[in-house]
């Protein structure tokens, strides 16, 4: 077995230095003609180089996916095991909980497998028990019978033997810990297994769920490593006396992970639309004052937000952004995550991404760091195994919810109690995480993350660059290759924009491309957030590409809608609106140097078919009324943050 | 009458009337009797092992003392509720126990390894599954149909002409309309293609010759002309090339192999037998 991990090592290592690593060489252009030239005669265009220095397109993937290890996942009816899991991902057909074939479209890139880590996993201890149970003659005959292909008899007497053996008292050391640290192992294992350098990268990871009076603190840790640092470790729980449900000692976990190991993991949270006014406090986190310790620290390990999935959209909140009129989307704002406590308005703000980065500019102010600083990724949070949120192709966020002629009409959750009523049909068919890495690695997407060079969808592999720098041109949109001059000029998504140079506003230098077999592009938004004068935190958000010949209003300034193709009766839409691409350069008319800001872009694609017209065309029956049907896909970029200079 | 069965409220009804009789019925005769639990040296240890792993130090004498309380509130909790039968049908309980014994009949079974003889007979057995992909190298030329919406042939035409003309050194990507990803794809495999080009892009590209500008072929955002520099057309690959993939395959397919032969064994001491139901009840199946 070793002799074989030492193979599969030496091929991974291969892969890495490139030998048979797939290169997607970064164009010849460059920034005058005369250099294009030279690169051109260079080159000689017979072997292009394939060394490049910026990234040049986006992985797709998913950081947050259950599979049965996951209790409640379990409980559910999902049998998909991570390495189900991470089959499916990398693209081929297997077969879902509910026994039906299901195949991605096309395979995503890397896949984080992210079950709970309290109950984690529900494997006795039989695998450690082994070597002493070959020891023995019986032992040697289950070896013999394994060896001889009886593997599945053997198994039923090892099985019986040992529970016969563990059930009474002699449990010295209780199955519990053997049994937990065994079922991370074999989560460990499954990545190991599955991860495959330079063409699918296979995450080690867990979610924490901190979770108390229903209230959602849910975080994703996910690992840099390969397991030889992760097994070093066992997950953090929630549960007392072993856990904590309070983030800061997960930060506290996590520094010990790297004390120790010398790895690396960072954590993102989820699901602040259900946290009830709890995800981003701006006061006070369990009972103690927000000071400059928890605002670094927080800062330091959590380097993501995932914007959107299945449990709604987190970008923001028509309450919040009342004048925004694409905030009213994908919304769960009835109450908690398990609608034990109903919603009241007071508590948005403290759950949106864009207030949180807002808030955040509030408390760099008064505390000197911003906790909210973080990127953006979409994912799923499906309990299935299965990463499957096209709209035509979706699988639900937990087994009972894979297609089906009931799905339509099923309730999700109901508490009578508090009257807050979820239904299935409200279940977003959402999201991927995009990751700008240089190659598929586990340490390339990592670092990518850390850096938040990453982007959310809501399902769709749109391409989406957003550059933020002080003298981008409107030429500069038309070079050949524009990522080259993002880079070379200004800084991507993620990053910040330096101090401003005198007399001059921020640019910016943004691109998107339509999934390729996807629905073309409405508008290329950018979403700007800043702290007046008074230390009043501002949004407002300007329209910078879109398609077509469309004039903004000359008194509201809004843009009229694209319009719509979707046909649902048949559940069909078609790219004759929108545009395949959009591109421009953008410079910010309201700026101000003296005060706080970020940027973020957000793509908004034609109305679609919802996955509920999908299901209605294909079960038939009448969904209930008020039944989303369509959804206008879209992109959130990480931000781009501009500090003064003090 | 089935909506009223599956009622919440009835379950719990029922439920409660059973736990009350059931207990009633426990407590009557069993007063006297006392059971013993004995918190072992072990199990204090592995506590403290537990806690120690989270939190990165020992417990105190407090802590531990809440820890060793939990623990016999669980048992005591755990015993109870096993001899009022609480597990019984209850559906969680039965999944996790499923879940379990399939994990453990796998992961016995799942423990040999493979000789070299059996990867080369499922290599043998199914080559599409372990070729390696076919791979492209090329430049490419983009043409706008938004941009040239008007004289998309005129344009088309003249690009072709160009290329074929082009001179030493010259730069055809002078032609090229603005793509935002790259003009010169290094060994890309087909599979990759599909997902940055749309779907039959790099099948098009494998009847394409080598060396000259082709072209112009489709993509998701428009047209192509092409010059592949190489192609590397899958070749089927050596046993060790496709060791992991080949060990990988064999592994799961043990996994499943197991699970089958494991049910079927359990499956041969049960005798089964399925009450017809009527019509309109079996046409509701799934």
């Amino acid at each position: 077995m070793a002799h074989q991990h030492r193979t599969f090592a030496l091929v991974s290592t291969l892969v890495i230095l490139g030998v048979a690593a797939p290169a997607l060489a970064d164009d010849t252009g460059s920034l005058t003609p005369e250099k294009a030239e030279a690169v051109f005669k260079k080159a000689a265009n017979y072997s292009p180089y394939a060394d490049r220095d910026f990234p040049t397109r986006p992985f797709f993937g998913d950081t947050h996916l259950h599979t049965a290890v996951s209790f409640d996942a379990g409980a559910f009816g999902a049998h998909l095991t991570p390495r189900d899991a991470y089959r499916f991902a990398r693209g081929e057909q297997i077969t879902s909980n509910s026994g039906q074939p299901v195949k991605l479209s096309r395979p995503l890139d890397f896949l984080v497998v992210a079950d709970h880590s309290d109950n984690m996993g529900f494997f006795p201890d039989l695998v450690s028990g082994k070597p002493e149970l070959l020891a023995d003659p019986t032992g040697r005959r289950w070896y013999d019978m394994i060896q001889s292909g009886k593997g599945a008899a053997a198994a039923l007497e090892i099985i019986t033997a040992f529970s016969h053996a563990a059930f009474p008292k002699d449990l010295v050391y209780s199955p519990g810990t053997r049994a937990y640290h065994n079922a991370w192992l074999d989560t460990i294992g499954a990545a190991e297994q599955y991860n495959d350098a330079g063409r699918f990268t296979a995450f080690i990871g867990y979610e924490w769920t901190s979770n108390t009076g229903g209230n959602n603190l849910h975080r994703n840790v996910i690992f840099r490593d390969n397991g030889d640092k992760a097994s070093q470790v066992e997950p953090f729980t929630v549960m007392p006396p072993f856990g904590s449900d309070n983030p800061v000692d997960l930060w506290k976990w996590m520094e010990n992970y790297e004390k120790k190991t010398g790895g690396s993991v960072l954590a993102i949270s989820h699901n602040g639309n259900l946290s009830n006014g709890l995800m981003f406090p701006t006061v006070e986190a369990f009972g103690k004052k927000l000071d400059r310790e928890y605002v670094a620290t927080r800062a330091k390990w959590e380097r993501l937000y995932e914007a959107t999935q299945t449990k709604g959209d987190s970008e923001t909140h028509p309450f919040l952004s009342p004048n925004d009129e694409f905030a009213n989307f994908e919304r769960w704002d009835k109450g908690n995550l398990d609608g034990s406590v109903a919603k009241k308005k007071e508590m948005l703000e403290f759950e949106y991404a864009r207030s949180a980065l807002k808030n955040g500019l509030k408390l760099e102010q008064t505390l000197g760091v911003n906790p909210y600083k973080f990127g953006m990724v979409g994912s799923s949070d499906a309990h299935t195994g299965l990463a499957a949120m096209e709209e035509e192709n979706f699988f639900g966020k937990t087994a009972p919810q894979e297609p089906g002629p009931r799905r339509l009409a099923s309730t999700f959750f109901d508490n009578p109690q508090t009257g807050v009523k979820v239904m299935d049909w409200e279940v977003s068919a959402s999201g991927y995480a995009a990751v700008w890495a240089k190659e598929n690695t586990r340490a390339s997407l990592w670092d990518a993350m850390e850096r938040k060079e990453t982007y959310a969808t809501t399902g769709s592999r749109m391409i989406v660059r957003f550059f933020g720098g002080w003298d981008f041109a409107p030429g500069d949109a038309d070079n050949r290759l524009p990522a080259r001059i993002g880079y070379t000029k200004g800084v991507p998504m993620g990053s910040d924009l330096g101090s401003a140079p005198q007399g001059q506003a921020p640019t910016f230098l943004v691109a998107a491309l339509k999934d390729p077999i996807g629905a073309n592009l409405d508008r290329y938004q950018i979403v700007k957030g800043w702290l007046d004068k008074n230390g009043n935190a501002q949004e407002k958000v300007y329209d910078v590409a879109w398609s077509g010949d469309r004039k903004p209003d000359a008194n509201t300034g809004k843009l009229p809608s694209v319009g719509t193709t979707v046909d649902l009766v048949n559940a069909t839409w078609a790219n004759t609106i929108g545009a395949p691409e959009l591109i421009s350069v953008w410079k910010d008319p309201d700026f101000d140097p003296a005060l706080r800001a970020f940027y973020y872009g957000r793509v908004i694609e034609i109305p679609t078919p919802r996955w509920t017209a999908y299901d209605a065309k294909r079960f038939g029956g009448t969904p209930l009324p008020g039944t989303a049907m369509t959804v206008t896909e879209r992109a959130y970029t990480s931000p781009i943050w501009y500090t003064p200079a003090k | 009458m089935r909506r009223i069965l599956s009622e919440p409220l009835l379950h719990f009804v029922v439920l409660g009337a059973l736990l009350f009789a059931t207990y009633a019925g426990v407590s009557k005769g069993n007063d006297a009797s006392v059971q013993d639990i004995i918190v072992s040296r072990g199990r204090v240890a592995h506590l403290a092992g537990m806690f120690s792993r989270s939190w990165r130090r020992e417990p105190s004498r407090d802590e531990l003392n809440e820890l060793v309380n939990d623990y016999l509130r669980e048992e005591i909790f755990y015993r109870e509720a096993k001899t009022m039968g609480l597990e019984n049908d209850d559906p969680v309980i039965r999944r996790r126990l499923r879940q379990k014994l399939e994990f453990l009949e796998e992961n016995s079974a799942a423990q040999r390894t493979p000789t070299d003889d059996e990867l080369n007979n499922l290599l043998q057995s199914e080559p599409e599954l372990f070729r390696k992909e076919s791979r492209y190298s090329f430049l490419h030329v983009f043409l706008d149909p938004d941009r040239h919406r008007d004289n998309l042939f005129d344009r088309q035409a003249s690009v072709r002409k160009a290329l074929a003309n082009l001179n030493e050194g010259a730069d055809p990507l002078q032609w090229s309309d603005r793509f935002l990803l790259s003009h010169s794809f290094v060994e890309v495999p087909a599979d990759e293609l599909s997902r940055i080009f749309g779907e039959d892009f790099s099948a098009q590209l494998a009847r394409l010759p080598v060396a000259s500008w082709e072209g112009p072929i489709r993509s998701a955002y428009g047209l192509h002309f092409v010059r592949l520099t190489s192609r590397d057309q899958g070749q089927p690959p050596s046993l060790d090339e496709a060791r992991p993939a080949l060990l990988r395959e064999w592994n799961e397919r043990q996994r499943v192999k197991a699970n089958q032969e494991a049910f079927a064994l359990m499956r041969k001491r049960y005798r089964v037998v399925i009450e017809q139901t009527d019509e309109a009840s079996r046409g509701d199946r799934p």
